[in-house]
């Protein structure tokens, strides 16, 4: 199954290759994709599967056309057998007849069969890029993005595209084999009328697009209200105490109905235009215009124009069939309504999806990217930084460097930076300007997933899944020991409250561990860091909520297990400080001082005023 | 990964009978039932058009074979007139039908989101947002899908049912015939519903859980990305992909086999008539030739709703069970309550705790027997080791939770007795994990007060020590902090999420860890503002930093549910116990004297 899977590159290479034969038009804005391109996009993935997607257009150019001799066949039933009355040539038709269908059913069978397949492997080929393309977004486009929306886009956008395709791809193929095999039949009956048919065809087609043409739009506003109210239902659940603990269930709900009835009415709106199906009218007037050629030709078979005498063949059986037709003549039409229903739906969605995966990736596997063996030496070089989407600063040349074996400690007020350094080490973010070297080698060089494999983080704001603390504390690592498991919980004090538990480390610790207190999640993650074994460990606050005592003797063994290799520490802690080699003091950005725990309590003022005790407790000192 | 499909078992899913859910449902319909009676209305028109249409198609072929043909222009244009009166019929049904089904489904969402709102925090514990959002956002909407193509299949069963009344005007005992393939027809539906039902089950777990799977990763994403597992994760992923592929293939080629054996069926039926017909007609001249190309005609329009009609019963399970879902999840009993109605404010702000026993899960008592006493205006701190339940504490003042036995009082009334809108109004609080929603930092600011002037808002962000990093950005108050906040350090969602309490003036103030992240200057105005501001307020202060609880009136330390130790900082201190322990532990690392 796994080659079925082909990659972001060969659509955009499929892409490229349609716009170079000149059928795709890039539209000016880049990025409101085309419906072309969408259209492409899509049909990339489909012939991906030669073979399969030959199948089925093999199949529609079977099934249907057989469909379409059997009114032919019942002509000829009634016409040489019933009229002629003549029992074997209706013994005879009927048989042929049964077969027919028997044989067209058959293929029509296997037909769907490739059809649904084929629209399952671009569900299953899409979902993989777009899930693949998500995980490969930069930090800053997650930051921007809202994960309810993106869910919706995972389920809803997808699963359109998918409609669109099953039955799609066959509704289309079987309506336009269907308006073929019309013209062909009716020409077979009477020229004339084939011609007046063949003028008309194009009013229909026409009227499809205008009505398509009015159907896109309304389509990709629906999916964006789906999607906002998706994404404000998304965040409400998961923001549910804070709603509760402020009393602000009502106004939540008031929201709520606000965009619930903008998507009702987009809804609705759409529904207006495709309940006004004018092609159904288009084909109800050339039904009514076939039906009156062909009484006017039953009755005059001879027409004289001017001096020309048109001698037309048209009897009772002729009149017949076009009579059959006729009354099939709705069904394609309506057929059409939902393959544009779908496909307007389809393609909005893939508009939405080829748009985030065009977005750039950040370049996790680059071929020519290093993978040195980290040992742990570190040095900054004039970092500046800012986030992609502000204009200020973050961190403003920013020197330092790091030898294996040093305990770095990072201090500051709040929003100095500390948090944003450490993301530039993990490359979650690159540096504006200014180089990190990593055993000197710039770390733009390095494979991030390389370099990341090597450093672990426990973050500031900790993410558990909603699994089991096994799941969680072992997510870091291919393979473990129930030994290096029990023993990394020993050391971040996992251990004490999990022997509690029933279920031990197989308890269920709910979405984003809302099981657990504070404390207890901040030790799975700890120790979840620590199972990696890091050349470079780092550390935001990681013992914010966790007792002195406790801390200590975290502290310790981290001291313990990472010796020889880097450490950075961000903490408002002194007893963390006080191991540390060098303490970096961080202000509004900048590096403020590089010292050790005396030197800058005497010579570094922002260092004084946060670990003063006489700063920190201005109030009691005027009690005593 | 593949441990994010486990999930959590779904409790809260009763089984309702069919009539139970027809019958909830019907109450969202009567607010609509104008379009419901009109779609209704006009599908009987439709219906009625759609089967005399092909009379003028029969006059004419019949007058034709009698030689008759001065009728025939005027059938033309009949058969036009009606035409074109069917579209109109239909785009009234269609356009009629959308409105009907759009807003019942907007009034189920609407309910489901609003009855959701009044669960308690328990029900979130135990429910994934994956699983409530793919809920109130899909289930809904499948709901809606086969309301809507319940109208088309109620047209197409009017029209099979009127072709057999035609038919049988026609030729009885040709309509006889056709009928001999309907045992066969109900047999392969039977067989169908059977597996499609398994099919469908299996379908949507796996879907469900490959939702689940990126939901969490995509959560997760900085957790992936830190921990260089993107590749790994993605290989997850991709398996899950592939079985749902397996599944889904499975599903979806069963379910396109219907049509290809509905139609050979149909066709074999085709068969019968015209041997039958032929022959007699033939032999008898009954059927006439008209009335032959008639019947053919009219047999199509029967085997085509019966095609469409034995897919029906796969969706209307569908149907059912989505609405289950949804309904079911309307109608789970919240263990908090809102029954109180005292609605009166919270004056003293006296807090006791009596006999309290609380456990999260039934079994495992985060608090036994505890009692507690908080005197109005007082400050109270908390300590204790992690796990000791002291945002348990909290969580339960909020009433989140309710207790299994005991009382909580406040100003000497039960909590319970209290409108819970009410009481939780007068309280203002951080809780341990400062969640923001995306929006501006004013929205977030005011999220518990929206009325508050402009001033006041400025007031509450200086107080938190926060003003000046908002003056600081380009757009101020209307600086965006996404979802979660994520655009802040975590030491500024911690001091939004502190002036936000501020704002709401709170009788009562609980701070759980709320400077935890924050330096110890900045804690110490922001300690100060509190002072000055909620001077006569009581309040609740958990805190590991024991500098941060120095101060407070009153210490408890917690450990394991039970108050060990209290007293005021000194008194503690002297008395050499378990607060003395960790505060001399923690200022032996603290203190800069050595
Ligand atoms: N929602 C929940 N469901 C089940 N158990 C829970 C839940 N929340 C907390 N617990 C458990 O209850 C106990 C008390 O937790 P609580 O959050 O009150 O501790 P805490 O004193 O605030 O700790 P910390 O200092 O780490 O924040 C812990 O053992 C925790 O695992
Ligand atoms: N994703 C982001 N996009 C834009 N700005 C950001 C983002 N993350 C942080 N910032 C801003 O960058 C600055 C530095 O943030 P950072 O998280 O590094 O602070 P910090 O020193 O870790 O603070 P704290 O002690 O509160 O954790 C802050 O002003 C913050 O508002
Ligand atoms: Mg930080
Ligand atoms: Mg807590």
């Amino acid at each position: 199954m796994q080659n079925y899977l082909i990659k972001n590159s060969d659509i955009m290479k499929i892409i490229n290759y349609l716009s170079k034969l000149d059928l795709v038009q890039d539209s000016p804005d880049t990025n409101s994709n085309s419906n072309k391109e969408a259209f492409f996009w899509v049909f990339g993935l489909l012939t991906q599967r030669k073979l399969l997607f030959m199948g089925i257009i093999a199949g529609i150019m079977i099934h249907q056309p057989l469909r379409f001799i059997i009114p032919v066949l019942i002509g000829k039933l009634l016409d040489s057998g019933v009229e002629e009355k003549n029992e074997e040539a209706v013994k005879f038709y009927a048989l042929i007849i049964l077969i027919t269908a028997l044989v067209s059913a058959f293929f029509d069978l296997v037909m769907s069969w490739l059809n649904e397949i084929a629209a399952n492997d671009v569900e299953l080929n899409t979902r993989s890029i777009y899930f693949k393309s998500i995980q490969g977004k930069s930090m800053s486009f997650h930051d921007e993005s809202k994960l309810g929306e993106l869910m919706a886009i995972a389920q809803q956008d997808i699963r359109s595209l998918y409609s669109a395709l099953a039955p799609g791809i066959r509704i289309l193929g079987e309506a336009i084999v269907t308006m073929v095999a019309y013209t062909v039949i009716i020409f077979m009956q009477s020229w004339l009328i084939g011609i007046i048919f063949l003028i008309m065809i194009p009013f229909w087609f026409q009227s499809i697009k205008k009505y398509n043409e009015g159907l896109n739009p309304l389509a990709v506003n629906q999916q964006n209200y789906f999607r906002s109210l998706s994404s404000h239902v998304q965040e409400n659940f998961t923001g549910s105490a804070v709603v509760r603990a402020f009393s602000q269930e009502q106004k939540e709900i008031e929201l709520f109905k606000t965009k619930n009835n903008t998507y009702t009415k987009s809804w609705e709106e759409r529904g207006k235009i495709t309940a006004m199906y004018y092609p159904m009218l288009v084909s109800y007037f050339i039904m009514g215009i076939l039906f009156l050629c062909s009484a006017y030709l039953v009755i005059n078979p001879n027409i004289i124009i001017g001096d020309l005498e048109i001698k037309q063949d048209f009897g009772l059986e002729q009149f017949t069939v076009m009579i059959v037709l006729i009354i099939q003549f709705r069904s394609p039409t309506f057929i059409v309504r939902n393959v544009l229903e779908f496909w307007s739906l389809g393609l909005a969605g893939v508009k939405k999806i080829q748009s985030i995966i065009t977005e750039a990736e950040e370049d996790v596997m680059g071929d020519n990217l290093l993978k040195p063996d980290i040992i742990g030496k570190i040095v900054f070089n004039d970092v500046d930084f800012k986030y992609d989407n502000s204009d200020n600063y973050v961190l403003k040349n920013i020197s330092f460097h790091a030898n294996p074996g040093d305990i770095i400690a990072i201090v500051g007020p709040t929003g100095s930076g500390k948090s944003t350094l450490l993301k530039l080490l993990t490359r979650l973010y690159d540096p504006t300007s200014g180089s990190i070297k990593v055993d000197e080698i710039d770390i733009l060089q390095i494979s991030p997933e390389h370099l990341r494999k090597s450093i672990a983080v426990v973050e500031q704001d900790i993410f558990l899944f909603s699994s089991t603390i096994r799941d969680n504390i072992t997510y870091a690592v291919d393979s473990y020991s129930e030994d290096d498991l029990i023993r990394v919980s020993e050391l971040a004090k996992v251990t004490e409250f999990v022997d509690q538990l029933a279920d031990g480390y197989d308890t269920m610790i709910g979405e984003r561990g809302v099981r657990l207190s504070g404390g207890q999640r901040q030790r799975i993650a700890m120790a979840r860091a620590l199972l990696v074994n890091p050349k470079i460990l780092l550390l935001d606050d990681s013992t914010s909520a966790v007792d002195a005592k406790t801390e200590d003797e975290i502290v310790s063994a981290i001291h313990e297990l990472m010796k020889g290799r880097t450490s950075f520490i961000i903490t408002n802690r002194l007893n963390m400080i006080k191991k540390a080699n060098h303490v970096l003091v961080f202000d509004k950005g900048k590096l403020d001082a590089v010292g050790n725990h005396s030197e800058l309590l005497t010579q570094n003022k922002i260092y004084r005023r946060i670990f003063d005790p006489h700063m920190e407790l201005p109030k009691q000192e005027e009690d005593q | 990964m593949s441990f994010l499909t486990k999930g959590l078992e779904e409790k809260y899913d009763r089984t309702y009978s069919d009539r139970e859910i027809i019958v909830r449902y019907s109450k969202f319909i009567v607010k609509h039932k104008k379009h419901l009676f009109s779609t209704i209305f006009f599908i009987i028109i439709a219906t009625a058009l759609t089967l005399i249409i092909p009379f003028t198609l029969q006059i004419a072929v019949d007058d034709l074979e009698n030689g008759i043909t001065e009728n025939l222009i005027l059938l033309s244009m009949i058969f036009l007139g009606l035409s074109i009166l069917l579209w109109i019929a239909e785009y009234i049904l269609t356009y009629e039908n959308t409105k009907f089904t759009s807003r019942t489904t907007q009034d189920i969402r609407m309910q489901l989101f609003s009855d959701i709102q009044h669960h308690d925090i328990s029900f979130f514990d135990k429910n994934k947002t994956g699983k409530l959002m793919s809920r109130i956002m899909d289930d809904t909407q499948a709901l809606a899908d086969f309301v809507a193509q319940t109208s088309n299949i109620v047209v197409n069963v009017l029209i099979a049912i009127g072709t057999i009344v035609i038919l049988f005007f026609i030729d009885p005992y040709l309509t006889l015939l056709t009928l001999t393939i309907i045992p066969f027809l109900i047999l392969l539906i039977l067989v169908f519903r059977k597996i499609a039902r398994s099919l469908s089950r299996e379908w949507r777990s796996s879907i469900s859980s490959l939702n689940d799977s990126f939901q969490e990763n995509i959560a997760g994403i900085k957790v992936s990305k830190s921990f260089g597992r993107i590749e790994s994760t993605r290989l997850e992923f991709e398996k899950l992909n592939q079985e749902n592929y397996k599944v889904s293939v499975k599903r979806s080629m069963f379910f396109s086999s219907i049509f290809p054996f509905v139609f050979a069926l149909s066709n074999v039926g085709l068969y019968l008539v015209l041997y039958a017909g032929g022959l007699s007609s033939i032999r008898t001249g009954n059927p006439s030739m008209g009335t032959l190309v008639l019947f053919v005609a009219y047999l199509n329009r029967f085997y085509f709703p019966i095609m469409l009609i034995t897919t029906y019963y796969q969706q209307l399970q569908a149907g059912l069970a989505a609405a289950e879902r949804i309904f079911s999840l309307m109608d789970i009993e919240s263990k908090v309550k809102n029954t109180g109605t005292n609605k009166s404010n919270i004056e003293r702000g006296e807090i006791e705790f009596k006999n309290v026993s609380f456990s999260y899960d039934d079994n495992t008592p985060v608090y036994r027997d505890f009692n507690l006493q908080i005197n109005p205006g007082e400050t109270i701190a908390l300590v204790g080791h992690t796990g000791s339940g002291k945002s348990t504490l909290v969580s339960l003042l909020l009433r989140f939770y309710e207790i299994q036995y005991g009382e909580i009082l406040i100003d000497k009334q039960d909590l319970k007795s209290y409108d819970l809108h009410h009481f939780r109004s007068h309280l203002g609080m951080v809780l341990q994990d400062p969640l923001l929603f995306s929006g501006t930092i004013e929205d977030n600011i005011r999220y518990g007060n929206p009325n508050a002037s402009e001033n006041e808002v400025e007031q509450a962000a200086r107080a938190a020590n926060v003003w000046e990093f908002i003056k600081d950005q380009t757009l101020g108050l209307r600086e965006e902090v996404r979802e979660r906040g994520g655009k802040l350090s975590q030491g500024q969602r911690q001091l939004i999420s502190i002036a936000r309490a501020f704002l709401v003036n709170p009788r009562i103030l609980l701070l759980d860890e709320a400077t935890a992240s924050i330096d110890a200057y900045s804690e110490a105005l922001i300690q100060e503002a509190i002072d000055r501001l909620l001077h006569d307020r009581t309040s609740i202060i958990i805190a590991h930093r024991l500098t941060t609880v120095k101060r407070a009136d009153r210490i408890i330390v917690l450990e394991k549910g039970e108050i060990i130790e209290q007293g005021n900082h000194s008194n503690l201190i002297v008395k050499g116990g378990k607060y003395a322990e960790l505060y001399n532990t923690y200022f032996a690392f603290q203190e800069i004297k050595d």
